[in-house]
């Protein structure tokens, strides 16, 4: 698998579980906003309800960011609704979770353990258009950051507003003032 | 201020430079007086004192003056002295509403020279009618433009804003160099510049077209 980034997603159909009902999401529930596409290995095991919680935990940021969380393992939906029905911590979440037990979505985004039949832990995000505009991919034990995480989201729509008119600003003081540079091509 | 107390060379200006710039402020059509407030046991304000000095006396249309803060105060009552080194633009004795506060270094000489060419003329080109409706503003407005020295993008956003200050007598630009202020880096919440503040109200990232910023300065009335 090559590179993702500005890769649109492909068409899929995939039931989901939500807020204690079930649905079915394709490709066209991710346009119009930003998303988060939040793969991990099974329904049912430790460090997935810990990150998963965390991200509960700050539904309400990404939200007012425009932006929707889809999590996705490749349990089906009943496993989903299982595993709230056990746990207190999936019980709370308000997300999307997808169900993707054919791998559809994990095989698309590169992120299939095909002999485990798991997903590693890919986090990607979309822009409004369904395109991958940023993400990681960790081995099954590591667990990701929700806080990082809407870092990055902001920064991927702050360059998508702005474009390339803006630079980070990183204040050192001390720094030595810069030797003046004159280019007015085209500006006299 | 003794001027004595300066050095008319500045080591920022090399000697590629000074050609460069002697190359534009040739074409200077008109005059422009430089007023530079500084406190010359800060290093920031020697740096540009000794600019100032070294690029007025490349042009015979090109005079400046140093203040003391205290002297400023008082001679200067329309510049902001809190901002050291401040450095404004004056045309026949008339503030322009063009200033620098920090050193004019890096992508900013960029902003200085044009500035002094769009004051002194001839001036950049600029459509005719955002130039009629520049005129016609009715209420004073004032811009911040933080920026940082490396940013190439900064220099681009201060010159639109000064372009229009050196138009309009209604329009102040000052450029801030924001590594030199913390506490303003601090007070506006500057992650990304450039940034500018209009009136202590609106606040603009990133480069914008004379015209977008003539259509946010004509909301204030």
């Amino acid at each position: 698998m090559g590179n993702m980034i500005n890769k649109e997603v492909e068409p899929f159909r995939v039931s989901a579980f939500v807020n204690g009902e079930f649905a079915e999401v394709s490709q066209e529930d991710f346009k119009g906003h930003w998303s988060v596409l939040f793969f991990y290995p099974a329904d049912f095991t430790f460090v997935c309800p810990t990150e998963l919680g965390d991200l509960a935990d700050h539904y309400e940021d990404f939200q007012n960011e425009g932006c929707e969380i889809y999590s996705v393992s490749e349990d089906t939906h009943f496993v989903h609704k299982a595993w709230a029905d056990a746990s207190e911590t999936i019980r709370k979440i308000q997300y999307v979770m997808l169900a993707d037990p054919a791998g559809v979505l994990a095989r698309q985004f590169g992120v299939l353990v095909e002999e485990e039949g798991q997903a590693l832990r890919g986090t990607f995000i979309l822009n409004p258009a369904g395109k991958v505009k940023a993400y990681e991919i960790h081995d099954m034990g590591i667990g990701r950051n929700a806080k990082e995480l809407l870092r990055k989201v902001q920064a991927a729509k702050f360059v998508e507003e702005h474009g390339d008119q803006v630079c980070p600003a990183k204040w050192q003081p001390g720094e030595e003032t810069l030797s003046p540079s004159l280019d007015l091509v085209g500006m006299l | 201020m003794e001027i004595e107390k300066i050095s008319a060379k500045s080591s920022l200006i090399t000697a590629e430079l000074e050609e460069q710039l002697c190359g534009v402020l040739g074409k200077l059509t008109g005059e422009a007086h430089l007023a530079c407030v500084v406190d010359l046991s800060d290093k920031a304000s020697v740096e540009m004192a000794e600019l100032v000095r070294h690029l007025t006396g490349l042009s015979d249309k090109l005079t400046c003056q140093f203040y003391e803060p205290q002297e400023a105060e008082e001679a200067l009552p329309e510049l902001d002295v809190s901002l050291l080194p401040a450095t404004a633009i004056y045309c026949q004795r008339q503030y322009t509403g063009i200033a620098f506060h920090g050193v004019t270094g890096g992508k900013e000489m960029n902003s200085l020279v044009l500035a002094l060419y769009n004051v002194a003329g001839p001036g950049q080109e600029m459509d005719k009618r955002i130039e009629k409706k520049l005129r016609k503003l009715a209420r004073k407005s004032e811009m911040k433009i933080f920026v940082s020295l490396s940013c190439h993008h900064c220099a681009k956003q201060v010159i639109t804003c000064q372009q229009m200050a050196a138009v309009s007598e209604m329009v102040e630009a000052r450029m801030i160099d924001a590594r030199l202020y913390p506490h303003l880096a601090e007070k506006y919440k500057i992650e990304r510049i450039p940034m500018t503040v209009i009136n202590e109200d609106e606040v603009l990232l990133g480069v914008k077209t004379i015209e977008q910023m003539y259509d946010i300065l004509k909301t204030y009335k």
